[in-house]
């Protein structure tokens, strides 16, 4: 292959790449816990019995039709959230948006890995999950 | 001297309005469920681990601006920590774990991560005419015949009380005190009835306390 036909491949995957949806953390672990979500990997670590807001996002507005299914749900359930941009404890930098947010809250089971698939109009996802044991 | 109830709006004030736990994302507020009686409960959040083998009733509000509070429903997000039955949660075992309030299809609109802790001490307080409970009591007190008092025994770990109500037994002397149950867990009037010493003894959790009283009369 030719170092321009790489270069163009090279182009076209981070397009590609840049045309999935993110998922940002909306609240973060008690101490002691663990809650991380990682972007770029599209990972996330949660410790067992911890809920964690995440909201899936594409192109700084809210993903659309979005909806998110569980591999195992006895390891990672995945609840459907609902934030009211009129609620005062505006702590997590709301925005103004005429369109509802999607925001997903994943709670963690049993300790052990899953995969949550995130579908939108916007593009689809798979984000790695793995529950970890309370210390 | 009993808390004047007149105050009672301005300890509101003064804890800066709280008016109970706020939820991760903000949209909810969780108090224990009180008497509205006992307003410094009220306006507390749950601000201390519940004490395994205790229970706490709950009550939960949404804050959103322009609605009132929907049908909510609580569940555990561990159930082996704790356990939800009917707005009361079920201390099972030390550790941390999510309490989630859902809507109607399993939305969620908020959760509160609330710890369990072992308690490793059982003290008693008194309760006053106001509803306040003093700090803990100490070894020994004297009443005169006729005098009441009520106790409430309330779990501690290290520096910290405990929430929950207990299924606790008291034990006294009945020639000496009357002990009345008026329905409020782990609490008991108790009524000096004859001069004479008794200890008031308290188990809950597993755990002992007792206070000694001496009952005096007052001679003509």
């Amino acid at each position: 292959m030719s170092p321009r036909a790489s270069l163009f491949l090279l182009a076209a995957a981070a397009l590609a790449a840049g045309c999935e949806p993110s998922i940002t953390a909306l609240t973060i672990a008690p101490p002691t816990a663990v809650a991380d979500v990682d972007n770029v990997e599209k990972d996330v670590r949660l410790s067992q019995g911890i809920a964690l807001a995440i909201e899936c996002t594409y192109q700084n507005s809210p993903c659309e039709d979005a909806t998110a299914t569980s591999s195992d749900p006895e390891i990672v359930r995945v609840l459907p959230g609902f934030v009211d941009l009129l609620a005062p404890g505006d702590a997590y930098q709301r925005y103004a948006t005429d369109v509802p947010r999607a925001v997903f809250i994943f709670v963690g089971g049993k300790p052990g890995d899953a995969v949550v698939t995130l579908t939108s109009s916007d593009g689809n996802t798979s984000i790695d999950v793995n529950v970890l044991p309370l210390p | 001297m009993p808390f004047p109830r007149f105050l009672l709006p301005f300890l509101a004030l003064a804890t800066g309005c709280a008016q109970g736990s706020s939820g991760a994302l903000g949209q909810t507020d969780t108090t224990a469920a009180c008497p509205p009686s006992e307003l410094v409960c009220a306006v507390a959040g749950i601000d201390a681990p519940i004490a395994k083998g205790a229970a706490l009733p709950i009550q939960v509000s949404v804050t959103s601006e322009g609605a009132s509070t929907p049908p909510l429903s609580f569940a555990s997000a561990n159930p082996d920590v704790f356990t939800i039955d009917d707005a009361r949660i079920h201390a099972q075992a030390p550790g941390i774990a999510s309490m989630l309030i859902t809507m109607e299809g399993d939305l969620v609109v908020d959760f509160l991560h609330v710890w369990v802790a072992e308690a490793d001490a059982l003290r008693l307080h008194r309760v006053t005419n106001g509803g306040l409970q003093t700090s803990p009591l100490p070894a020994a007190m004297e009443m005169l015949v006729g005098d009441e008092l009520t106790l409430v025994a309330a779990p501690h770990r290290g520096p910290q009380r405990l929430f929950g109500e207990l299924d606790a037994a008291f034990e006294a002397d009945p020639q000496v005190v009357l002990m009345l149950d008026e329905g409020v867990a782990g609490s008991r009037r108790i009524v000096a009835t004859a001069a004479g010493e008794t200890t008031v003894t308290v188990k809950a959790l597993g755990i002992e306390a007792a206070v000694a009283l001496t009952v005096l009369e007052v001679s003509p």
